[in-house]
């Protein structure tokens, strides 16, 4: 495997469920900061030293059996919007496009290993729906095997990362979560604002200081020292179900109290996403949002659900540029993404009593 | 000793070094006022002298004091650049600017205890401290370097954390 376009046309497991409840959580991940002890941090280090430590890390992940056959990208050597179908993919953060120096991906797309992002090693695993106890077996196991007894690491204040905020345990576990209705019922803002009182973080689709497009949301935990990472697991699984909870109540209130209009909205989206000759970015995933609740509503066969979070990743202007070469003009692109989405849409029809 | 007595101006005979939160003052004294404030008394600390010691001497001691550790021995990293950047340098920047830190940590985090998974790998001890299995064993012989070499600034840093990690 050596390009972008190669990796990301096996979709891999990405869509697979390891979870229960993949209604409203989409996904779930858990990522781990490690660093080398006796080397500057990234932000500090000289070029030099980034590439030392880039090559250190690297040797350690040839050796990681759960990344056999996996590909490793520098990113220096990527186009832009390369970079950017990579973010849009999950496999790399905004930070590490800017000035990191590898990523390293498992061919499922399950697992990635950024090099020189804030931290030396930013371990990623990543799966469909709710399952972050079964994902913290995973990244343990490939902890310990990444483990030389070099990581940075203080009995006193566990492992040591660049930034304070992730000291400790080095470890976020979020899941994203598609929420609706409470965005609908205009519940989101006092949601998040509960969620921050108790340590738990509410962010963009695509991690901090993003927007929540299509209302996704990624919730994750705010402190990784003073808990255990069972701790931190347990704390996001109960306030995501907690949310699911407080979710399911107002998509109920909503298709009761205001059944014409959100019907409304959902077959209006429908005939926009069959027959625009043109959509944007944003506007579309908007559209496909209230997809993903009709069809978790049984007004769209349920079937289509994966189609409509595969295209949630597809129609971004990383993933186009990536697959074809006039897509890097913004009105090409969304010529281009209108066409997907008609087409896929042409054979699903809505059912409404 | 060529110092004055910071009280009457006499030639000093006694030199108190104090260091609090990584200040480090100095006082000088002549045989009487060492005297008069409690030096000789068996029942006396050393370093209690100070707080006998008027107002308007404190500001004159502060003139004296040292600037607090700013930065990091191992990479050169300061606090300066922490507060610009919101990050540290390298991880002996964390014990290097302990006090700072763990006071950043404090407002930071849940709090300081680190609760997570223990390494697989056992030689985390010996390559954080110095090739010693203990860390209080690891600090305390520290401080009596520091103390024997002089160094007290970093004597009292070691201190610190010590009473922070060990009471």
């Amino acid at each position: 495997m050596k390009s972008v376009k190669q990796f990301l046309l096996n979709s891999g497991e990405f869509f697979g469920d390891i979870g229960q409840q993949k209604d409203i959580v989409l996904s779930s991940r858990i990522r781990l900061a490690r660093n080398l002890a006796n080397h500057k941090f990234p932000n500090w280090a000289n070029d030099a030293e980034r590439d030392n430590i880039a090559e250190v890390a690297k040797s350690k992940l040839n050796g990681l059996k759960q990344l056999n056959g996996g590909v490793f990208f520098k990113i220096s050597s990527l186009k832009d919007y390369e970079k950017l179908a990579l973010c849009e993919h999950y496999m790399i953060s905004k930070d590490l496009s800017l000035s990191g120096s590898w990523v390293a991906c498992s061919v499922d797309q399950a697992l990635s290993v950024m090099i020189n992002e804030e931290d030396h090693l930013r371990i990623q695993v990543l799966r469909g729906g709710m399952g972050l106890k079964a994902l913290w077996k995973i990244i343990g196991t490939i902890d310990d095997d990444l483990d030389g007894g070099d990581f940075a690491f203080d009995e006193k204040i566990g492992y040591l990362t660049a930034c304070p905020t992730n000291i400790g345990t080095g470890m976020r576990a979020s899941v994203m979560m598609h929420l609706p209705g409470l965005v609908i019922n205009k519940q989101i803002q006092y949601t998040i604002d509960a969620l921050n009182k108790v340590g738990v973080t509410v962010r963009g689709t695509l991690g901090e200081g993003t927007e929540a497009f299509g209302n996704i949301f990624q919730v994750s935990n705010q402190h990784t020292l003073g808990l255990s990472e069972q701790d931190i697991i347990v704390k996001i699984e109960h306030v995501a179900k907690t949310v699911m909870e407080h979710e399911e109540v107002a998509r109920d209130q909503i298709f009761k109290s205001s059944k014409a209009f959100i019907l409304d909205k959902i077959c209006r989206a429908h005939g926009i996403l069959r027959s625009c000759y043109r959509v944007g970015g944003a506007e579309s995933f908007e559209l496909l949002s209230l997809m993903r609740l009709a069809s978790e509503r049984g007004i769209l066969p349920i079937s289509y659900r994966n189609g409509i979070d595969r295209y949630m990743l597809e129609i971004q202007k990383g993933h186009l540029m990536v697959f074809s070469d006039d897509a890097a003009i913004s009105e090409v692109r969304d010529v281009m993404r209108a066409k997907i989405l008609r087409k896929f849409f042409s054979d699903i029809d809505i059912s409404i009593d | 000793m060529n110092c004055k007595c910071h009280f009457c101006g006499k030639p000093a005979a006694v030199h108190v070094t104090q260091v609090i939160n990584d200040s480090m003052q100095n006082v000088y004294l002549c045989s009487n006022c060492a005297q008069k404030h409690g030096m000789f008394d068996p029942d006396s600390s050393h370093l209690s002298i100070l707080k006998n010691i008027s107002g308007a001497l404190v500001s004159k001691m502060q003139a004296f004091s040292f600037s607090p550790i700013l930065s990091c021995s191992k990479c050169g990293f300061s606090l300066a650049d922490y507060k610009e950047t919101g990050l540290v340098g390298c991880s002996a920047c964390y014990l290097e600017m302990y006090d700072f830190m763990i006071k950043t940590i404090e407002n930071l985090q849940k709090s300081t205890e680190y609760l997570g998974k223990v390494p697989s790998n056992m030689n985390y001890k010996s390559l954080n401290h110095n090739g010693k299995a203990d860390l209080r064993e690891s600090l305390e012989e520290a401080l009596r370097v520091a103390i024997d070499e002089e160094r007290y600034e970093d004597a009292a840093r070691i201190r610190d954390r010590l009473r922070a990690s060990f009471g």
